[in-house]
């Protein structure tokens, strides 16, 4: 049997305090907007820091609510993953982020939170970020051969104008030129 | 990894014969567009692959495209069967990112619970019907229609809308959501709905007992752990509801029980949810009683740059002889045109659908479109542990343990 809290056990301040003595200096920015604590940490140390957060007893994050990124095309270190956390023992709400480059893996929760696996396979399919350690990282809403990620900032709403059959798929079947932009001129031409 | 060379009788190491079934998209069971690959050896399924994706929209880059006002007719389009549930979760984001919901007035609050709580009711009867009719329970279907035929009902007279409401707007309810006569309505709805149809057809019902009591098991440890939220979490015995844990609109003000399975079986899920229409039927009497009490109070705040201006103040009205006011003219043309922009920032407000935890993460960076909007849908996050809750269970289980979900496959897939 679970006990779970109603009243949350920290307010705002004293959740940033008890964050601050479980993960110290590692933290590089935090921010509370409208109630709700958000810590940013260097991709490296994101599962160690969010395993600490599991465990830790005072804090006890044992659910992850969401999984999602944000497209930031102009900045180097493109994606900005946000894991949304709580805890159903001590009723806390934890926002953390980390950001990682176009190419760069993040890695996977799946070994900490069952979630994981579907929430970072959407992340995966809708924005094209990889998750290394999946067990698993297909497509999950777009079908298998769809050759962009369809989140990302310079997809256009419409869509592209243009047959899918277009593109050249290579020997194990992966479209080439992931990138929405270098298919459009292959697509052209 | 279905190709056909997969999909015939196979003989493994251990002599015994698998083969691989295919169930859906096309499949009334499968509660819309779902896919099943499942592995079976005789009727035991080994392993089942979920395949979801076939009603993707782009529901989110669509919201990300358009001003805020107009994101919210998409939230009717996720979850179908509860659509003023999408509507709450996605005006209260909303008012958390443009930081007014502490100036939302007391009886909105309460028109919005009303509101939110007969969409409860009417999700939880179209689960009822077709979970009832996957398992073999016809007549089932038919009561549970009936009855949301009537809250159809009531949502037209309210908004004009039956099915895709869009029922709330930012900063209050629309200005004739609540017309005269329309709460005397819903409470006489209340004092007619009955749920003693579907108890004695159901819930000692010995055919459906035997149907669903042990099958589809989840322990506390995996709920917590696949993120399921809703009666599939509460089914498992853990009492979380964020209407209790982090309430929302006037829920504090407002008595009611969590109902709590114990088993975690699909029989558990039923039972959380039928005694969740019990406790939204005290919810919506004692919000009615409430919006009575503020009868003549404002529904809307005020703040020219959220809330449309009143239309008679923009076009003139003539039996009063009234003039159309030029400040108000420019109101609503700037919010019709730019709409409102949020100062750049980030949020996320988590409500209780009927389905689960439905999450809507905004980040703005200060124009009049989100930049991001992420849907945390608990319909998708829930039919997760569906590929781990069959494993070993019989092939006609399955539609037991997808009907206990309690999925809609327009939010699985937005």
């Amino acid at each position: 049997m679970i006990e779970i809290s109603n009243t949350p056990a920290y307010d705002t301040e004293a959740l940033q305090e008890r964050v601050r003595e479980l993960l110290g200096s590692r933290i590089v920015a935090e921010r509370t907007y409208r109630g709700d604590l958000t810590i940013e940490v260097h991709v490296g140390s994101l599962l160690g820091m969010i395993s600490a957060l599991k465990k830790s007893a005072e804090l006890d994050m044992n659910v992850v609510v969401s999984i999602t990124a944000v497209h930031w095309p102009d900045e180097p270190l493109e994606y900005e993953l946000v894991y949304h956390l709580r805890s159903l023992t001590r009723n806390l709400f934890l926002v953390v982020k980390t950001r990682v480059a176009r190419e760069q893996a993040a890695p996977s929760l799946t070994d900490l939170y069952k979630t994981a696996n579907w929430q970072e396979r959407e992340v995966y399919d809708l924005m094209g970020v990889k998750f290394s350690g999946h067990p698993d990282l297909r497509r999950i809403l777009l079908p298998e051969p769809y050759p962009w990620h369809p989140l990302r900032k310079e997809f256009p709403v419409e869509g592209p104008d243009f047959p899918i059959d277009a593109y050249q798929t290579d020997a194990a079947g992966k479209v080439v030129g992931d990138d929405f932009w270098d298919g459009a001129e292959e697509g052209k031409s | 990894m279905w190709s056909e060379a997969e999909v015939t009788e196979t003989d493994d190491a251990g002599g015994e014969r698998e083969m691989v079934l295919n169930i859906g998209p096309q499949h009334p069971s499968t509660h819309g567009v779902l896919r099943v690959i499942a592995r079976i050896s005789g009727e035991k399924i080994r392993t089942a692959t979920c395949d979801v994706g076939y009603l993707h929209r782009g529901i989110e880059k669509l919201i990300e495209n358009r001003l805020y006002y107009q994101g919210m007719t998409f939230t009717d389009r996720t979850d179908y069967t509860a659509a003023p549930a999408g509507n709450l979760g996605y005006i209260l984001a909303v008012e958390k990112l443009l930081g007014i919901e502490e100036e939302i007035p007391d009886r909105t609050h309460y028109l919005r619970m009303v509101v939110m709580e007969l969409a409860r009711i009417y999700g939880h009867l179209v689960w009822i019907g077709t979970h009832a009719l996957d398992i073999g329970a016809m007549s089932v279907f038919l009561y549970a229609f009936r009855e949301r035929e009537k809250i159809s009902g009531l949502f037209e007279e309210g908004c004009g809308a039956r099915l895709t409401t869009s029922y709330m707007r930012v900063g209050g309810t629309g200005r004739h959501d609540d017309p005269p006569g329309w709460l005397d309505h819903v409470m006489e709805f209340t004092e007619n709905f009955t749920l003693d149809d579907f108890d004695t057809l159901l819930t000692d019902n010995e055919i459906f007992r035997a149907r669903t009591i042990g099958v589809g098991r989840i322990s506390a440890e995996d709920a917590i752990s696949f993120g399921l939220t809703g009666a599939c979490l509460r089914g498992s015995g853990v009492a979380w509801d964020l209407r209790k844990a982090r309430p929302y609109c006037r829920y504090d003000e407002v008595d009611f029980e969590i109902p709590v399975g114990e088993d975690g079986d699909v029989y558990s899920r039923f039972m959380v949810r039928l005694n969740e229409l019990y406790q939204a039927i005290g919810i919506i009497r004692q919000s009615v009683e409430k919006a009575y009490e503020l009868r003549g109070e404002p529904t809307e705040i005020e703040n020219a740059q959220v809330t449309m201006p009143q239309i008679e103040r923009v076009t003139g009205w003539e039996p009063t002889g009234e003039t159309g006011d030029m400040e108000a003219m420019i109101a609503h043309f700037k919010l019709v045109i730019e709409g409102y922009s949020p100062p750049p920032g980030d949020t996320y407000q988590g409500t209780e659908s009927p389905k689960g935890e439905l999450g809507f993460y905004f980040v703005s960076d200060g124009s009049g479109t989100p930049y991001r909007c992420h849907i945390r849908a608990p319909s998708f996050v829930n039919l997760s542990c569906l590929e781990q809750m069959v494993e070993g269970v019989l092939l006609a289980d399955l539609v037991a343990c997808i009907g206990s979900i309690d999925i809609v496959l327009g939010e699985v897939d937005r």
